[in-house]
């Protein structure tokens, strides 16, 4: 059997599992979208004055 | 027909998938909600943390006598385990030696450091061995350099622990006691002659075992506190205690990655695949499987991280911290909820064949653990590890992200969390 008519098949479990999965990757996709949207400006300065001493 | 996503496979949850996909990935968005409303200076103090203990606790723990006991035990259990799988009958169904190793060694020491805290690196017989070895070798050993051995980076650990989990996870007869014996007299071998030639540091850095059970043990309730005093203190204050770093990150990754290849060749997707494959093709699908499982594991992480780069705030000097090792201590408690997960019901299960092909005939007895319970205690290991993740990650964001980029700059992590979550336990549910 071809590959792409086994992954066919392999997503027939209907809507309940497609919601299972695309659910989560919803979730997952508007929280990198978000994060990616409201990054700060690369020159933007730290506005309080006691930054890390160290990496970790 | 084959179902992706483990809904075609035996399934032990007492709720629907859909369900628990969906409670586990709320359970970590709320934890998340509340830990930046009511979290919101960084509360965790690592080494300087922790309810000290009756000092006759730690007289007993620290005494010659105990520490003595603890390492003669290692070496005999050693010697008792090499010989066993040497010598011994030519199956695992007769010879207890694999099961040793595999659910005593492997999963039961899990437990027993997350319980007590670090306690392989004082039975680990290899460390004895080497410095024993070391004292019989006298001027004729190298001084100690600390550096040298800093600079291999964990890379002989991270090779160490990709072998012993090629051999469980993808070589064909992974269970047959000489397959087990050549391992450990090899990993033995290699590391008492290094570790007498290096110092004991070797074992720290390089003995992936010991490395393993320290990353556990992180999360006990027992550890030191700086001044050396034993303690009862907060898990996650353990998290912080410890090495740090790029390589330290990759164990942990590596681990992570190994753990979800173990769920993904239990889903029927896998028998399908391997069905009709030779040895070697299957050995050799497996290798890929794993090598690709852990790097789609770690590049998630470092997609994470790469995104939260902007966020982080500068170091003294202007400089951007090194982003990769910040957050891996919040990736430990995933890496032992995925481990206890995975491996409960085989360690509770597999677990009595290492007593009962020594002392008896008897059978394992399988009704001692229900489905449900079984379920229950996997989606608690994952959830719960992906929740103290999240708190540690929080505290950590707190403060090293840009002031006004807190919350905002946690999305990524959160993301990798909430993808973690949702793929181990489509993973345990298929399984």
């Amino acid at each position: 059997m071809l590959l792409a008519s086994e992954v066919v098949q392999m997503h027939a479990g209907g809507w309940d599992e497609m919601l299972a999965v695309l659910g989560p990757v919803i979730v997952v996709a508007a929280l990198i979208a978000v994060a990616r949207r409201a990054r700060p400006p690369e020159d933007e300065e730290d506005d309080e004055d006691e930054p890390p001493t160290t990496a970790v | 027909m084959i179902l992706a996503h483990g809904l075609g496979g035996r399934s032990d949850l007492p709720v629907p998938l859909w369900l628990a996909l969906y409670a586990a990935a709320l359970a970590v968005l709320v934890s998340f909600v509340a830990v930046t409303v009511l979290w919101t200076t960084p509360r965790l103090r690592g080494a300087d943390a922790g309810v000290g203990l009756p000092s006759i606790l730690g007289k007993v723990v620290d005494a010659k006598f105990t520490r003595t006991v603890l390492r003669a035990l290692g070496v005999i259990a050693l010697l008792i385990v090499v010989g066993t799988a040497w010598f011994g009958p030519g199956s695992s169904s007769d010879n207890p030696a694999p099961t040793w190793v595999y659910v005593w060694f492997w999963v039961g020491l899990v437990a027993v450091s997350l319980a007590f805290g670090p306690v392989y690196r004082l039975v680990n017989p290899l460390r004895t061995l080497g410095g024993m070895l070391r004292t019989i070798l006298g001027s004729r050993a190298p001084t100690i350099d600390d550096e040298l051995i800093d600079r291999l980076r964990y890379r002989p650990a991270l090779t160490g622990m990709f072998a012993f989990l090629w051999l469980e996870l993808v070589y064909p007869a992974s269970d047959s006691p000489h397959a087990v014996a050549l391992f450990v007299t090899v990993y033995a071998v290699v590391h008492i002659v290094a570790g007498a030639w290096f110092g004991p540091r070797w074992f720290e850095r390089c003995d992936s075992f010991e490395i393993y059970f320290e990353l556990v043990a992180r999360l006990s309730p027992l550890g030191r506190r700086k001044d050396r005093a034993l303690v009862l203190r907060n898990p996650l204050d353990g998290l912080l205690v410890g090495s740090a770093g790029p390589g330290v990150t990759a164990v942990v990754l590596l681990l992570l990655g190994s753990t979800t290849f173990d769920g993904a060749t239990r889903l029927p997707f896998w028998s399908d695949l391997r069905r009709d494959l030779s040895r070697t093709a299957a050995i050799a699908l497996g290798t890929t499987g794993l090598i690709l499982t852990i790097a789609a594991v770690s590049l998630a992480y470092a997609g994470a991280i790469w995104l939260t780069r902007p966020y982080l705030r500068k170091t003294v000097d202007g400089s951007a911290p090194e982003p990769y090792s910040l957050f891996f201590h919040s990736l430990i408690p995933i890496m032992v909820g995925y481990t206890v997960a995975h491996y409960f019901s085989f360690a509770v299960f597999q677990g009595q064949a290492g007593y009962l092909l020594v002392f008896g005939d008897g059978r394992i007895d399988y009704t001692v653990l229900s489905t449900g319970v079984i379920a229950a205690v996997q989606i608690a290991a994952i959830v719960g590890g992906h929740i103290l993740g999240v708190i540690s990650a929080h505290d950590r964001a707190v403060s090293i992200l840009r002031p006004g980029y807190v919350k905002v700059g946690q999305y990524p992590m959160l993301a990798l969390m909430v993808a973690y979550t949702v793929v181990g336990i489509e993973l345990v549910s298929g399984a």
